[in-house]
């Protein structure tokens, strides 16, 4: 976890590379995409279960974000100000989204084996542990599919992508003790779907 | 928070090891520069008018079209009531029409004066 000195260097050097960007750097704006890509990517995609809108969607993110880039005024961390617009436009686009009948998942990364969570529920231990992990992937997704856009947008950025409760009230613009309730009742929910794992 | 539910989060973050393929992220911005280039490029003037209208139409949503629709019915209720009509006894009068010759005035030709008797010497 980084300190608070680490933190406010990495937020100093996005001022100063959104400062740039708003003169017209246009260099200084791709180092912000790279930057901040992947967590967009992991936010979007966790939410679509699906790669190929997730790519859409992030492109077309990235792109709002530019055009709208002198509007920007810094009272909120540049981080917060793109996620949440990446947050509503993803949010948009699954209500105008139908259900898809198959999803577009990323594989798993090989590293998962060594996850706490794969020796708890003894995936790690089983000779089929491929399959396994397959078929875990095919439940978790299942299981987020099943809640509702508002209660999987909390479990990705709170449970997946451990933003806290603050940060994420700001960017949905919702009160913190929304946040803890839609966060319970997406537990529940998540655990009447996955239980087989729990032990 | 209860064992159950630190053993849902625990299982929800497996979720962090989805990533897209090696290289995603260094073809991503490779294509949102193309598209930001696209983007900038300033239209060509001959594209100017026709492009919008296309365009317009591209990105027209089911209000423009139901607009567009409403102004091109009332555009032709106007025509047709503006239409000028045809031989005003035609809807109207329901006797058929018969056609009937103008009656011809005959002028009798002139009479010719009688000539004076020629003056003797």
């Amino acid at each position: 976890m980084p300190s608070d000195s680490a933190k406010e260097s990495a937020a100093d050097a996005d001022r100063e590379l959104v400062r740039r960007a708003q003169e017209g750097d246009i260099a200084a704006f791709d180092a912000l995409v790279v930057k901040f890509s992947p967590r967009l990517y992991g936010m979007v995609y966790h939410m679509t279960s699906h790669r190929e809108d997730t790519n859409d969607l992030l492109q077309d993110i990235f792109a709002k974000a530019y055009r709208s880039l002198n509007r920007f005024r810094g009272t909120s961390s540049f981080y917060t100000w793109i996620y949440a617009i990446g947050t509503n436009m993803t949010l948009n686009f699954l209500k105008k989204r139908k259900r898809r009948a198959a999803w577009s998942l990323d594989d798993i990364d090989s590293g998962i084996q060594n996850d706490d969570a794969m020796v708890d529920i003894g995936y790690a231990a089983n000779p089929r542990h491929q399959s396994d992990v397959n078929e875990l992937q095919k439940k978790l997704n299942e299981a987020m599919q099943a809640l509702s856009d508002d209660h999987r947008a909390v479990v990705t950025m709170f449970d997946i992508q451990g933003i806290p409760h603050a940060e994420i009230s700001k960017i949905l613009k919702v009160s913190q003790g929304t946040i803890r309730s839609r966060l319970f009742y997406a537990h529940q929910q998540l655990q009447g779907h996955l239980e087989e794992f729990i032990r | 928070m209860s064992p159950e539910e630190e053993q849902i989060q625990k299982i929800i973050r497996l979720k962090r090891y989805e990533t897209p393929p090696e290289g995603y992220f260094d073809d991503f911005l490779t294509e949102f520069q193309k598209r930001r280039d696209e983007e900038s490029r300033p239209e060509a003037p001959t594209v100017g008018f026709v492009g919008k209208f296309t365009a317009w139409f591209r990105g027209a949503g089911t209000g423009q079209f139901v607009l567009a629709g409403g102004v091109a019915y009332a555009a032709l209720i106007v025509v047709v009531l503006m239409w000028p009509k045809g031989p005003e006894n035609r809807l109207n009068n329901r006797e058929p029409v018969i056609f009937q010759p103008k009656p011809v005035q005959v002028i009798p030709a002139p009479q010719p004066k009688p000539k004076d008797p020629p003056e003797k010497f």
